[in-house]
């Protein structure tokens, strides 16, 4: 049978005695055409062959089937939300498709089937836990026949503490860390033992996110734990040793973290009675007054703590140190060790000659110890001290810890007084849904600009990245009043603006049917 | 109307047009929208206000604007509005822009078959000066043919692994054949050209394409000795043509309600070519409908998968009668819910397969619509590799690639699917799970 095929690769002429063929009745078929050349039978002898072996396919034996997904237990979404949910996978729009999956998580729907597929692949798990439980039983059967698509069950820990230790015994690493820090939640002790027993045969990558998984519910029984992990041989692991050791205040990490700041600050109250106050308030000092002595020379045992002594260009050496001093300590110590409250801290300091360091410092340390009381005072203190323009990177870290109202209010006054330009980087990190106070700023600006017949290149630039912090963000009670506005008229230079505004309009249209579609 | 977003999409002439389609579906744009019993119409707010209505039966879109995209994307627009908010095209009374096209289309379709009965009265033009041109071209294709088979005695003879892929020879061979007025053979040359060290198992694939050549070549030499049916396979598969008038003269026709179970288009650089595969719903008959369209025209005859068709088919004659074309429809599509009339199992498939070469041995892709069978992973999931396994235990390999959301909505569940049978492996084009249909080739056109 091979033969034909072989003597027509390598030709007649070299084969030497032309085949034929083995199967008698084609054989006959060829006999009817009388007597051929080699060249011609063998050709015809392979056009049999063909269409036999085309006819004659015997069917593989299966495989085992797989065994089939469990039933679901929740009801199917709309068809209509689940061709958003599929038309966002596409796009990739996170912050929308994060929404949809949210809301109808909320409402204890799931997807159909044939959009799981393109949710898995997104592979992301910012959309956890709603990707997962949408997903269903189907998700979860897809997940163990795609080491891809993994994620949609491993970043969620199960509820039963015997399932985590099993998952922890026998997941992959994420599997075993989503266990972890579910478990560290409820049996902070039970967490800390897992770690204990599983450390020495762990990788570092994984040694250091353990370490990490102790931040919750954090206590002096975790010192010994982190003592070993701040002798580990890997730098990442001795770091975050180093961060949770400093918040214990009974480590002596943290004793000595508090030395070394006390050394640096003093605080005089403002004066009392009505004169005392009186003079206080004349000379400036109406909050009391902060003297702050940098550290003049850096001690050698500091680096073990993990100081660092070399500061980055443009950036003195004591300002450096001063503020990596300060940001190790919680701030809620300086309210206790001077008897004042954080407002009156900031203000003060605010007015000391080292206030940029200590401001800098002190939000650090607001960051790293969540000292939410902290927070408000502290970006009050910057923004009366800078532009808007270089507050992003502030807002991004300090807004989490602030109370979201008073967030949106100081959003809605930017938003009512600097330009786009300015607003941009702020409103990114403002948390969503945004207030109906802060949709009202918004929209005015909106207003404005569109007739604005002065409206620069910049401001029109600066816009469109506008549009899409917004677009996520706008309350739902917002969105209708907004879909009616009219697109800038073409006379201005806003008209620019008109497709970014139409597609800036069609992700708000998509979110009132995601709203609608899963309306209670 | 239940259209899907998919089936929408399916419409789209590009991927651009779908983009703005969808766009175009913002409420806010539009105005005047209404609905009768065979149609749908609004007006679209776009660059000026536009006049847009879509015949329900064949989903025929016609709009005002500029546009040479059909349908453009004001007509998608409307369709994609009509399935996610059925509510704001409320039934109305059709303004006269509505009822004046719907007029025209009916007209020009009364027009068209009576034009096709006159045709098909109608005497040939001169019965002897057709004889001539018929007798002529055979007697140039039976000399392409010889110069053919000449060329292929000597690849034997010097050996096939000779002669490098892509070579220009086989271009030469092809353009020859053109000239002979033989396209059918000419294309077979040209896909055997590619052949040659396309990966292991290419001996085999070769052989089996030069075998079924020479079959050809030898049918074409003894087309008067050939039944009437089979020679129509030989004379179509060489590259005479019929037209559709001539289709429907002569062959077949059989009215059915026809369920649209796969689709299927590939892109050319000049145009694009649609395989619809239908299946009769009382029949358990089915055919294929070949369409083509340059650049980004419509399809002549809107077929969408998932969807089930009343209408009468023509097919072309044929020993085993597959290619069919719409001779006339009625009304809407419907969605399909249930498997149409029958399903096989795999040895049923390969059954009817086997039978169907004895009777046309050229057959290139022949449906497939298997029951109850479950998409299995072979392999490891970096190969995706998949195959179907049927209740009695047997299996095919599924070809092409991204086969997860056939194993997604199985989910390890008996389903039935619909699919393209090339001799060797299984092309899924749909499938059916807990009724609802699925297309599984990706309804959005390609950009």
């Amino acid at each position: 049978m091979k033969a034909l095929v072989d003597a027509a690769l390598v030709g007649l002429g070299r084969a030497g005695t032309p085949p034929t063929d083995s199967d008698e009745a084609g054989e006959r078929l060829l006999a009817r055409t009388g007597e051929l050349p080699a060249e011609r039978a063998l050709l015809l002898r392979l056009g049999v062959r063909a269409v036999r072996a085309r006819a004659g396919v015997v069917p593989a034996v299966g495989t085992e089937r797989p065994e089939a997904a469990a039933a679901e237990t929740r009801p199917l979404c709309s068809p209509s939300l689940a061709a958003i949910v599929a038309e966002l996978c596409v796009s990739r729009n996170k912050a929308i498709l994060a929404e949809a999956l949210t809301r109808m998580d909320g409402r204890g729907l799931r997807l159909p089937p044939q959009g799981l597929p393109a949710l898995a692949e997104l592979r992301e798990p910012s959309l956890l836990p709603a990707a997962s439980t949408v997903s269903g039983e189907r998700g979860r059967w897809l997940a163990r026949h795609n080491p891809a698509w993994r994620w949609l069950v491993d970043g969620v820990a199960p509820t039963s503490l015997e399932e985590r230790r099993r998952i922890w015994e026998e997941g992959t690493p994420d599997a075993r860390l989503s266990a972890l820090r579910a478990t560290r939640l409820t049996d902070s002790a039970e967490a800390r033992s897992w770690i204990e027993a599983a450390w020495k045969a762990e990788k570092a990558s994984l040694r250091e996110e353990m370490v990490s998984a102790l931040i919750d519910n954090l206590s002096a029984d975790d010192e010994p734990l982190l003592a070993q992990a701040l002798a580990d041989r890997a730098t990442g692991v001795r770091a975050a040793a180093s961060r949770l050791l400093a918040r214990i205040e009974t480590s002596p990490l943290a004793r000595r973290a508090r030395e070394r700041a006390d050394a640096l600050l003093d605080y005089t109250a403002p004066g009392t009675g009505v004169f005392g106050a009186l003079k206080s308030r004349l000379a400036g000092k109406g909050h009391g007054s902060l003297s702050v002595a940098p550290p003049a020379a850096f001690a050698r045992e500091w680096a073990d703590d993990g100081l660092v002594e070399k500061p980055p260009a443009g950036t003195g050496e004591r300002a450096f140190w001063l503020r990596q001093i300060l940001s190790l300590v919680p701030p809620a110590r300086w309210e206790r060790r001077f008897g004042a409250t954080a407002e009156s801290l900031v203000h003060a300091a605010s007015k000391t000659e080292w206030a940029e360091p200590v401001l800098a410092a002190w939000t650090d340390a607001a960051v790293r110890f969540e000292a939410r009381g902290w927070a408000d005072q502290l970006w009050t203190a910057r923004v009366e001290r800078e532009k808007p323009e270089s507050l992003a990177e502030l807002a991004a870290i300090i807004f989490p810890l602030m109370d979201a109202t008073v967030v949106h209010e100081t959003a809605a006054a930017i938003v009512g007084g600097a330009s786009p330009q300015a607003w941009n980087g702020i409103l990114a990190a403002v948390p969503r849904p945004w207030s109906r106070t802060l949709a009202d700023a918004f929209v005015k600006a909106l207003t404005r600009a569109f007739a604005n017949t002065q409206l620069g290149w910049q401001e029109v630039s600066a816009w469109r990245a506008t549009f899409e912090i917004a677009a996520p963000a706008l309350p739902i009670a917002a969105l209708d009043h907004i879909l009616a506005l009219d697109p800038p008229s073409a006379e201005t230079p806003a008209a620019q603006l008109r497709n970014t505004f139409d597609a800036f309009r069609s992700v708000l249209a998509i979110r009132k049917r995601i709203d609608q579609e899963t309306r209670p | 109307m239940p259209l899907s977003a998919d089936q929408i999409a399916a419409l789209a002439p590009d991927a651009k047009a779908l983009a703005a389609g969808k766009q175009s579906a913002a409420p806010r744009l539009w105005d005047a929208l209404g609905r009768s019993d065979v149609a749908i119409w609004g007006e679209c707010k776009g660059s000026a206000v536009y006049q847009v209505r879509v015949a329900l039966d064949d989903l025929v879109a016609k709009c005002s604007c500029p546009s040479r995209k059909f349908p453009c994307k004001h007509s998608l627009g409307l369709l994609f509005l009509a399935a996610e908010s059925p509510e704001r095209v409320p039934p109305a009374t059709a303004p006269e822009w509505v009822t004046e096209w719907l007029g025209k289309r009916s007209e020009s379709a009364d027009r068209k078959r009576q034009r096709a009965e006159k045709a098909a009265d109608a005497a040939p033009p001169d019965p002897e000066q057709q004889a001539k041109r018929a007798e002529k071209r055979l007697a140039r294709v039976l000399a392409g043919i010889e110069a053919l088979e000449l060329w292929l005695s000597d690849l034997v003879r010097t050996g096939v692994a000779s002669v490098p892929a892509g070579d220009g020879v086989w271009n030469t061979q092809a353009a020859r054949l053109v000239d002979a007025q033989a396209p059918g053979l000419a294309s077979r040359v040209r896909r055997l050209g590619f052949l040659p060290r396309s990966g292991s198992d290419w001996g085999e694939r070769f052989a089996d394409g030069l075998g079924r050549l020479a079959l050809l070549i030898q049918a074409t030499r003894r087309l008067e000795a050939l039944d009437g049916p089979l020679a129509a396979d030989v004379r179509a598969a060489v590259g005479w043509t019929l037209e559709r008038d001539e289709v429907v003269a002569a062959g077949e026709r059989l009215s059915d309600e026809w369920a649209i179970v796969g689709q299927l288009v590939e892109d050319d650089d000049r145009f694009r070519v649609q395989r619809s595969w239908l299946r009769g719903v009382r029949s358990g008959r089915d055919a294929l409908v070949l369409q083509f369209a340059a650049g980004p025209a419509r399809f002549p005859e809107t077929l969408l998968p998932g969807m089930v068709l009343d209408a009468e088919l023509a097919f072309w004659p044929s020993a085993n009668p597959l290619r069919a074309l719409v001779n006339a429809r009625r009304g809407e599509m419907k969605p399909l819910t249930g498997r149409p009339n029958k399903a096989d199992g795999i040895d049923g498939l390969l059954e009817s397969y086997a039978n169907a070469l004895g009777r046309q041995p050229w057959i290139e892709r022949f449906p497939a619509v298997l029951g109850d069978v479950v998409p299995v992973l072979t392999g490891d999931a970096a190969a995706e590799r998949f195959q179907v396994i049927d209740p009695q235990g047997r299996a095919v390999a599924l070809s092409g690639s991204g086969h997860w959301k056939l194993f997604a909505v199985s989910g390890g569940h008996p389903i039935d699917l619909f699919g393209e049978w090339d001799g060797r492996s299984l092309l899924p084009l749909g499938t059916l799970a807990e009724g609802g249909y699925h297309a599984l080739v990706s309804a959005e056109p390609t950009a």
